[in-house]
């Protein structure tokens, strides 16, 4: 497995933010927003690790980001089409924690 | 443009081009600001306007509700008087909305897109604009020159949210 160190420590810290920041506005937000933080933090990791050369996923990271960003304002509009986003993406997750692990065993 | 059409024409804007707005536009988006109503004319909206790189990023950062950065952001705050009661609250929340629509009307007239944003981290704000007590961060707008205007969000009929004479009565139209 890759061990390389792909986050720089001001993106971390940027993350660190972002995560802070909502814990806070999910006290008073819609309860709906909590889900929608979290998806946007995986999108703004997934933008901070296909900044860095050293990825070996790239392609699949890109495609989720590029999955993610199309639909995660589903929310606002379809919120069952959002939910059923959100199933699609975990399991294609799963899908690739899988392979990840496979690979590793091999 | 006139005013129906910058109501039906303004959309949220949530990627900017990287051009700056000049300053001419921008006093005049705070001039629309100071022109909106307010409970009992007491106009306690302070408006802080934004352009200082370092200061947007860092706006942007404490912000989970804003995703692209914009040319500007107007931070409307709102004076709160100690004490205040639910009415009082009440109107402050009215007051700043109203104030948000005169700035996003008037943006949109000039060409440039806005959104609003409530989610933001009030405290983080307050202490990256130093707002003194007393003055309260309500929303934030965020304004720059954008490529395209996305599609209308789809409105629910007039007979489903207006009536006429009594609540439920349908009307005509």
């Amino acid at each position: 497995m890759n061990q390389t160190k792909v986050l720089s420590e001001e993106e971390a810290f940027e993350l660190l933010t972002f995560l802070v920041t909502s814990a806070r506005g999910c006290v008073d937000e819609p309860e709906t927003y909590g889900t929608f933080r979290l998806i946007d933090a995986a999108s703004r990791l997934l933008d901070f690790l296909l900044k860095s050369e050293e990825v070996e996923d790239r392609e699949f990271y890109s495609h989720l980001k590029e999955e993610i960003d199309e639909k995660k304002l589903w929310l606002m509009t379809d919120e069952e089409a959002y939910f059923n986003f959100l199933s699609e993406v975990t399991r294609k997750v799963a899908q690739r924690l899988k392979r990840r692990a496979e690979s590793q065993g091999a | 443009m006139d005013a129906l059409e910058a109501i039906k024409g303004r959309r949220s804007i949530r990627e900017f081009t990287d051009d700056p707005i000049s300053e001419e536009i921008l006093a005049e988006i705070l001039d629309a600001a100071r022109w909106a109503p307010s409970g009992g004319n007491r106009q306690g909206w302070r408006f802080v306007l934004v352009t200082d790189p370092q200061v947007k990023e860092m706006i942007r950062k404490v912000s989970p509700g804003i995703f692209a950065l914009p040319a500007a952001f107007i931070v409307i705050c709102m004076k709160k008087k100690a004490g205040a009661r639910a009415w009082d609250e009440w109107l402050y929340a009215a007051d700043c909305g109203i104030a948000a629509q005169n700035i996003m009307l008037a943006a949109f007239s000039l060409g440039i897109g806005t959104c609003v944003v409530a989610s933001f981290a009030k405290e983080a704000l307050r202490e990256i604009l130093e707002v003194p007590e007393g003055i309260e961060p309500s929303l934030i707008v965020t304004l720059g020159h954008y490529e395209s205007l996305p599609e209308a969000p789809e409105r629910k009929p007039l007979k489903e949210i207006a009536f006429l004479n009594r609540y439920g009565e349908e009307w005509g139209q």
